[in-house]
């Protein structure tokens, strides 16, 4: 179990997190959701020490990633997919295993799991972003870890690569870890986390289930049989709350149900051709929601 | 243990590590020869005629140039990690930093010492064998030279994890290598300002000159064999000690 409270971090006198608290559990794939600089690189260093909060806790299990007895055992990072250049990739998690107190013996049984054996002895500067990000990811996975941690692990894999990881991080859920993975690939994402933690402005935005935040910003279309109707039928929906906008199509509505929408118009005496919930994708969720904040 | 083993690691699997160790030993020996071939020019004598320990503590300065060489290599080591953007994953891998610095510096100090052993026995035999040369008897290697070849070790060992400490305390390779050149010249600078050459008891060179036996009673910088070596072990210390406290504090 991950969980931030009231965690902040200023540089000066800017704030890149403030005040923000999530729980991300086990068991499930969930995403990290943020534009790029509103803070989600910077929560997952605090998380793993690498920066110190100005106020606030983020833990793992309860405890400081600094006071954990066994780090690389409980945790699995992947921050950036980098590579000394000189280095060859078994060599670079051969270190990685011997910081971690592990047995060199893990690393090829890592390189296979990620499907790297083959350029294995490639140096860093020879590999691909996609092979680095492959690399990283044996990385993070190095100690057979309790909870994984992926800043974008989607950057540089190509189709085929994405369908892998997100399988593998699926399995790797389903085993009962926890798996927190940021990305700025809504539709990615949208494919591979059950829930997100959706953050603007390093403040939480909404810590929901993938489902839940798609029918936030889920709409309804609706167009009279009459079009002289439209501006009847709009006046009606607004005084009940809905936010409507109007198009050639017919009106636009959010905030309403479907079935309200359909009662509205019914108590209006407003016959009606068509009614429709458009489902939104999550980067149009994500744009409602976060309102093209940072 | 695991920081020391990581580091080692990281250390032999980039070719500049071990090369650089390599390349240290060369150019000390290439230095040697190169001062012995100029002896009989700036001193006016043969190979033959030159006193044995002259010879000997002219070829030992060629490691001084290994000195040289293990600062750039302790400057790498140190920033090397925050050049390939390598630091977060070393420092989450092990969360104490202080292992970190530790580990890096027992790693230049090994490195160093294996490059100093290799100079001074190549320049001790270098001066030791010059005279041969010119169809002499070889040069008899006299305590006094003995004591200068192993002094002389302390050099790259001392300015090795100085330009560790110096890239770590100054996030770059660059740094490293301006704080190690930088206190190995400094006693040069301290003779060109009045009054300041007093100051050059407590630097690095003096704790290595003192140990090496190449200072005397009366020298700005003199000092015995047990106050140099407690001057060199010193300087370790506050070398290992200000970077683990600046690493510890700072966001990588």
């Amino acid at each position: 179990m991950i969980e931030a409270v009231g965690l902040a971090k200023r540089y000066g006198d800017v704030a890149a997190v403030a005040d923000l608290s999530f729980q991300v559990g086990p068991g499930v794939v969930t995403g990290f959701l943020g534009a790029n600089g509103a803070g989600k690189s910077t929560t997952l260093r605090m998380l793993l020490g690498l920066d110190a909060p100005t106020a606030g806790r983020i833990t793992v299990g309860g405890m400081d990633y600094r006071d954990l007895a066994d780090p690389a055992g409980t945790v699995g990072a992947l921050l950036d997919a980098r590579l000394h250049p000189r280095r060859t990739a078994r060599d670079h998690l051969r270190w990685m295993a011997a910081a971690a107190g592990l047995q060199a013996s893990r690393v090829s049984e890592v390189l296979a799991q990620v499907d790297m054996t083959h350029a294995a002895d490639r140096r860093g500067s020879a590999l691909s972003l996609g092979m680095r990000q492959r690399v990283g990811l044996a990385g993070a996975l190095l100690g057979d870890p309790a909870v994984l941690v992926l800043d974008e692990p989607l950057n540089g894999l190509d189709p085929a690569g994405i369908r892998w990881l997100r399988d593998l991080l699926r399995g790797l859920a389903a085993e009962g870890r926890t798996v927190f993975l940021s990305s700025h690939l809504m539709a990615e994402m949208e494919q591979t986390a059950e829930r997100v933690v959706v953050i603007a402005d390093g403040r939480l935005v909404a810590q929901v289930g993938v489902e839940e935040l798609r029918g936030r910003g889920a709409t309804v279309l609706v167009r009279p049989a009459d079009p002289a109707d439209v501006d009847g039928l709009e006046a009606a929906l607004r005084s009940a709350g809905g936010r409507v906008e109007a198009s050639p199509a017919g009106l636009t509505v959010a905030g309403l149900a479907p079935a309200e929408v359909g009662r509205i118009a019914f108590a209006a005496g407003i016959a009606v051709q068509e009614l429709a919930q458009r489902e939104h994708r999550l980067e149009e969720s994500f744009l409602a929601l976060t309102g093209g904040a940072r | 243990m695991t920081a020391l083993a990581a580091e080692a690691i990281k250390f032999r699997t980039v070719p500049t590590g071990p090369r650089s160790v390599l390349a240290a030993a060369v150019l000390a020996w290439l230095t040697a020869a190169l001062f012995l071939a100029g002896l009989p020019v700036t001193t006016g004598s043969s190979l033959a005629e030159t006193p044995p320990s002259d010879l000997v503590s002219a070829a030992v300065l060629g490691i001084d140039v290994a000195a040289i060489v293990l600062i750039v290599l302790g400057a790498l080591v140190g920033g090397t990690d925050l050049a390939t953007g390598l630091a977060p994953v070393t420092y989450s891998l092990t969360p104490r930093r202080g292992k970190v610095v530790r580990a890096k510096a027992l790693v230049v100090g090994t490195a160093a010492l294996v490059a100093g052993i290799a100079a001074a026995v190549g320049c001790v035999a270098i001066g030791v064998l010059a005279p041969t040369v010119i169809g002499a008897a070889p040069a008899p290697l006299t305590a006094e030279g003995l004591r200068l070849a192993l002094g002389a070790l302390a050099a790259p060992v001392l300015y090795g994890v100085l330009a560790l400490a110096g890239a770590m305390v100054l996030r770059g390779t660059g740094g490293g290598i301006v704080v190690g050149l930088g206190l190995l010249v400094l006693p040069t600078v301290l003779d060109w300002v009045p009054g300041l050459a007093a100051l050059k008891v407590v630097l690095p060179a003096a704790a290595i000159h003192g140990l090496a036996g190449a200072s005397h009673p009366g020298d700005p910088e003199f000092l015995a064999a047990a106050p140099a070596a407690l001057s060199f072990a010193g300087w370790l210390v506050l070398a290992v000690a200000v970077a683990t406290w600046t690493t510890g504090r700072r966001d990588v």
